[in-house]
């Protein structure tokens, strides 16, 4: 008989129980009424576009950012700005999601930005794509620079005594060769950008039809005491976040398959 | 090879004890402490009032404070709560219908009013009409907090409620009473809907404040959970009702 190890005697039931349990503690709690109620409610639509589109570009503003982090990595990882950007890379996700919100009001608000409207930036949807990258934003940087870091330099130095300049080679080598950590990168921010609500509610408004999330109007619904519309939405947004992961496999298995058959 | 094992089992253990000491710390019953749940917006002074009873008795208290919406539906699903304040009245009644109340009063009444920032004043806010005007930035709470169902009350009856989502005017939908106050406080709106005690405790310039004709009767009130500590949640409710200025001195009236 083989000798069971002390990993698959802890690992298996503490997963299920842990992780797995309660996401279908939430699926298995949806019911017919709660589902007709929320799909009727053309505030949830609203929310669930809303969500979509501010995530979406969330997600795109920190991979750009992570790839501007990744280019000073690479190039001038000797310099203060590098270092500043390096240390601070993990400060938002150290912060708590409150205290995100209010920062980022109090910096973008009207007393600071009163120039660009009544309200500053706050409470619009920029804000709510601002609140979304503030968080989401170390994730990207993490997958991109760990990636940049396999990278195999001498590549890059073949391109410089070619002639490239340090842009062009960053360009035509090193983001080819990061596809794989973007497009995760990506994926890891969306992700975490739709999950977000204490900064969006704080900075974003949070009005209904406007400004409001998929994750504040769960809440909101928790909070009014409607949980079976709570369910239903809550396991909207599990199965939209099972479909990116499953993208994400798909995608890492078919590019694994390619590299094996290059 | 036997090392590893035996330190991986030490640690699968340790987090064994910990799940079980965790769970058994609920059920100790001498001088267990007591879990109240209490509106947002009456935080400080019953953070007052909880440091006397500790000091008074030494029973440990340990408040959770939220919106009242949300407190009723934790109360509603079970988790443990001896005590519980909240800002809506109706709330404690859906308990009472649900069989989980065994002994519920009316504690203080209280009002919404308009508070004005200081952006606010300079544009000439005095009352709720002048809100629909352009480039106006309000700030109503989320209808979880009991506020916001108030607030909205008020605007309704006067009938503007409609005019003002039309206009947009109403940019911000906070989760708390006390995130509109901090919203008007740090001047990032022009006016916010609060309690009158909220804008007491943040110092607020108030401009109106509304009869109940207007928002519907607004009730604090406490309610003694069954099945809790139902003893030490009565002598804790008594021990507040006796230091009911600390709560008055905010503008609350007690409800006779």
């Amino acid at each position: 008989m083989r000798k069971v190890s002390i990993w698959e005697v802890l690992f298996v039931p503490l997963f299920f129980l842990l992780i797995v349990y309660p996401i279908l503690a939430i699926i298995g709690n949806v019911t017919i009424e709660g589902m007709i109620k929320t799909f009727d409610d053309p505030i949830f639509w609203d929310s669930v576009k809303n969500t979509l589109i501010t995530a979406f570009f969330a997600a795109l503003l920190g991979v750009l950012m992570a790839l501007g982090f990744g280019y000073f990595y690479i190039f001038h990882p000797g310099t203060i700005i590098y270092k500043i950007a390096d240390f601070m890379n993990d400060l938002p996700i150290a912060l708590p999601h409150t205290v995100a919100g209010l920062a980022l009001l109090l910096a973008f608000g009207r007393n600071m930005f009163g120039f660009i409207g009544p309200t500053g930036l706050a409470f619009t949807l920029i804000a709510v794509v601002l609140a979304m990258f503030f968080v989401s934003y170390p994730l990207a940087a993490r997958t991109i620079a760990s990636a940049a870091e396999e990278i195999d330099k001498e590549q890059i130095s073949v391109a410089r005594t070619l002639g490239d300049t340090p842009p062009k080679a960053y360009r035509r080598v090193v983001i080819p060769l990061l596809g794989e950590a973007i497009f995760s990168g990506f994926v890891l921010s969306f992700s975490r950008s739709i999950s977000e609500f204490a900064a969006v509610i704080m900075f974003g408004g949070n009005v209904p039809g406007m400004t409001q999330v998929l994750a504040s109007y769960v809440f909101t619904k928790v909070e009014e005491g409607e949980v079976s519309m709570a369910v239903t939405a809550s396991a909207f947004c599990i199965l939209l976040s099972l479909m990116l992961v499953i993208v994400l496999r798909l995608r890492g298995r078919l590019h694994a398959r390619s590299a094996e058959s290059a | 090879m036997e090392r590893p094992h035996r330190f991986i089992g030490i640690i699968g253990l340790f987090l064994l004890v910990g799940f079980l000491l965790l769970s058994a710390g609920c059920t100790q019953t001498e001088e267990a402490p007591l879990n109240v749940y209490v509106a947002a917006g009456l935080k400080k002074p019953m953070d007052v009032v909880i440091a006397k009873y500790t000091n008074a008795t030494g029973i440990t208290v340990i408040p959770n404070y939220g919106p009242s919406g949300g407190l009723y539906t934790q109360i509603s699903q079970g988790q443990p709560c001896d005590l519980y304040y909240s800002a809506d009245y109706n709330l404690i009644e859906k308990l009472e219908a649900e069989g989980k109340v065994s002994e519920a009063e009316k504690f203080m009444k209280e009002f919404v009013v308009m508070t004005v920032s200081k952006t606010g004043q300079e544009k000439g806010i005095t009352t709720a009409a002048n809100l629909t005007s352009e480039n106006i930035v309000v700030a109503v709470a989320d209808p979880s907090a009991p506020v916001g169902v108030y607030s909205e009350n008020v605007l309704k009856n006067l009938g503007l409620w409609d005019q003002l989502n039309a206009l947009g005017n109403i940019k911000t939908r906070p989760s708390t009473v006390n995130q509109v106050a901090l919203m008007v406080q740090s001047d990032e709106v022009d006016a916010g809907f609060t309690y009158s005690s909220t804008a007491v405790l943040y110092d607020l310039v108030t401009t109106e404040k509304y009869g109940y004709d207007l928002s519907e009767e607004i009730v604090f009130g406490d309610a003694i959970i069954k099945g809790g500590n139902e003893a030490g949640a009565e002598a804790f409710r008594d021990f507040v009702r006796e230091n009911s200025v600390e709560f008055t001195q905010y503008g609350w009236e007690l409800y006779a």
